[in-house]
């Protein structure tokens, strides 16, 4: 059998680098989506485009063969008090958060349904899932990420009769090159006093979606550092 | 009811979505009977008028949660009560997108920007403030083919706790219920078949359903003075479903 394919989207940097890099030192094939260009990037597209979900799952397929795994990793921070943030911002993050995610699980499970094929599908979350952030403020980001969480219970309990898992990761603050490595930060992490790196994350990615996470569903793994023990 | 349960609201304007039925109502007959004055929310004009039949001090406005009026309305509430919500029942693989989008319209967007204009008015005038979401135990859990109202109540139930802490230094508490079964219009096709409701009543621990009444009194408890040190909770009003 030829190597696994992954569809990772939002590889052109931080994370979803990461991700991609770690599953490729896995021997998996990383078909990488996103809207700008990069070393792990094989389409280019915008993601929060409607028609976005069922091209990148036909490209794939053309290019890679087949596609055997799917990590929505994509996502949109735009700070912002909530008392004043505006609607446009927000539509942004719920498209590209949340809509994204739903319309290209959905174009790829149907995928594996019709092929008979199992497959799984990780969200890429964040300790916002279960915690708020207030500086700088982002309570909407926050809340597309607790319906990211609240998406991928949805999916792992409707697509486990067919043998697809869904499972999601909740980084912490990651050095992604955007976040300053604040003193106050690193008092903040109980492991390490250090920020994460996209690889922590990449690491965690690559077991989920190997077989040793065969029997896991619907579940969360935070990679944080211990964050949210405090 | 105490004496003093009776006048928890008493002199507070309160503002409650979806009104015309089921839990909205419930908590904005309450509101009322503890003394507040209550505008109520709501697509349904005639829904909205029963509710409030007989309630003196209280007006409503029948508008879509989602439009300008409504936002015009939560400015002068000291309370508000985040209740409309839609359930949309679609197999995940079949779930229309239009289905999808109108769920996250009306169960998170709509909540997020009543609650920036209520925030931002009482930032402004420097007072007080209580908002309740309804939340589900959906927020914690998922049932098949829910999958856009599971997602909506997740990230409402994120809001809550986001903008609880954001808002927590202006003095504006913000918390949430998560009804589990409740007798109201959303599930009655469901509760009407005897296998359906037999099922899910296996599934609660008490062994019945809630009234609405039962999540209005949840709901008001968070939205009074009596929960002054409650803020970024969800209360789970649910028989003890999310015990299992």
């Amino acid at each position: 059998m030829s190597a696994p394919v992954a569809i990772v989207t939002g590889t052109s940097r931080g994370i979803g680098q990461g991700i991609a890099a770690r599953l490729t030192a896995a021997g998996t094939r990383v078909f990488g989506v996103s809207r700008t260009q990069g070393e792990a990037v094989q389409l280019q597209c915008d993601l929060a485009k409607p028609d976005a979900p069922r091209q990148v799952l036909a490209d794939a397929l053309e290019v890679c063969g087949r596609v055997d795994a799917l990590v929505n990793n994509a996502g949109l921070l735009l700070e912002g008090n909530c008392w004043e943030q505006q609607e446009e911002d927000v539509d942004a993050m719920v498209a590209l958060n949340l809509t994204t995610p739903f319309l290209l699980s959905q174009a790829v499970a149907a995928h594996w349904v019709k092929e008979g094929q199992a497959g799984t599908i990780v969200n890429v979350c964040s300790i916002e899932s279960q915690v708020g952030w207030s500086d700088p403020p982002q309570a909407a980001y926050a809340a597309t990420k607790g319906g990211l969480l609240g998406l991928t219970r949805a999916q792992a309990l409707e697509l486990a009769p067919h043998g697809i898992r869904v499972v999601a990761v909740g980084p912490g603050p990651i050095a992604t090159g955007m976040t300053p490595d604040t003193p106050e930060l690193e008092k903040a992490i109980p492991l390490g006093g250090r920020p994460g790196t996209p690889e922590d994350v990449g690491d965690v990615v690559a077991f989920l979606l190997s077989e040793a996470a065969r029997y896991v569903t619907g579940e969360i793994v935070y990679v944080d550092g211990g964050y949210l023990l405090r | 009811m105490t004496p003093t349960a009776m006048t928890r609201f008493a002199g507070q304007r309160a503002l409650v979505t979806g009104a015309a039925s089921g839990i909205g109502r419930a908590v904005a007959r309450r509101l009322a009977a503890e003394g507040a004055s209550v505008v109520g929310l709501d697509l349904s004009r005639d829904g909205l008028e029963e509710t409030f039949d007989s309630i003196v001090g209280a007006h409503h406005i029948a508008v879509d949660v989602r439009s300008e009026e409504a936002i015009a309305a939560v400015a002068n509430s000291d309370v508000l009560v985040n209740a409309a919500g839609i359930l949309l029942r679609h197999e995940l693989l079949e779930h229309p997108l239009d289905g999808w989008q109108q769920t996250l319209d009306v169960n998170l967007k709509a909540p997020l920007r009543l609650s920036r204009e209520f925030a931002r008015a009482h930032i402004e005038a420097g007072t007080p403030g209580a908002i309740v979401n309804v939340c589900s135990i959906e927020s914690f859990t998922a049932l098949p083919g829910h999958a856009a109202y599971t997602a909506s109540k997740s990230a409402l139930l994120m809001l809550t706790r986001a903008t609880a802490l954001e808002l927590a230094p202006h003095g504006i508490r913000v918390n949430a219920v998560a009804p589990g079964v409740t007798k109201t219009g959303m599930n009655a096709a469901v509760r009407a078949d005897p296998e359906q409701a037999a099922a899910l009543n296996e599934a609660i621990p008490l062994k019945r359903f809630a009234t609405a009444e039962e999540q209005a009194a949840g709901i008001c408890f968070l939205a009074s003075p009596e929960a002054s040190y409650i803020t970024g909770a969800t209360l789970p009003i649910d028989g003890g479903w999310l015990t299992r």
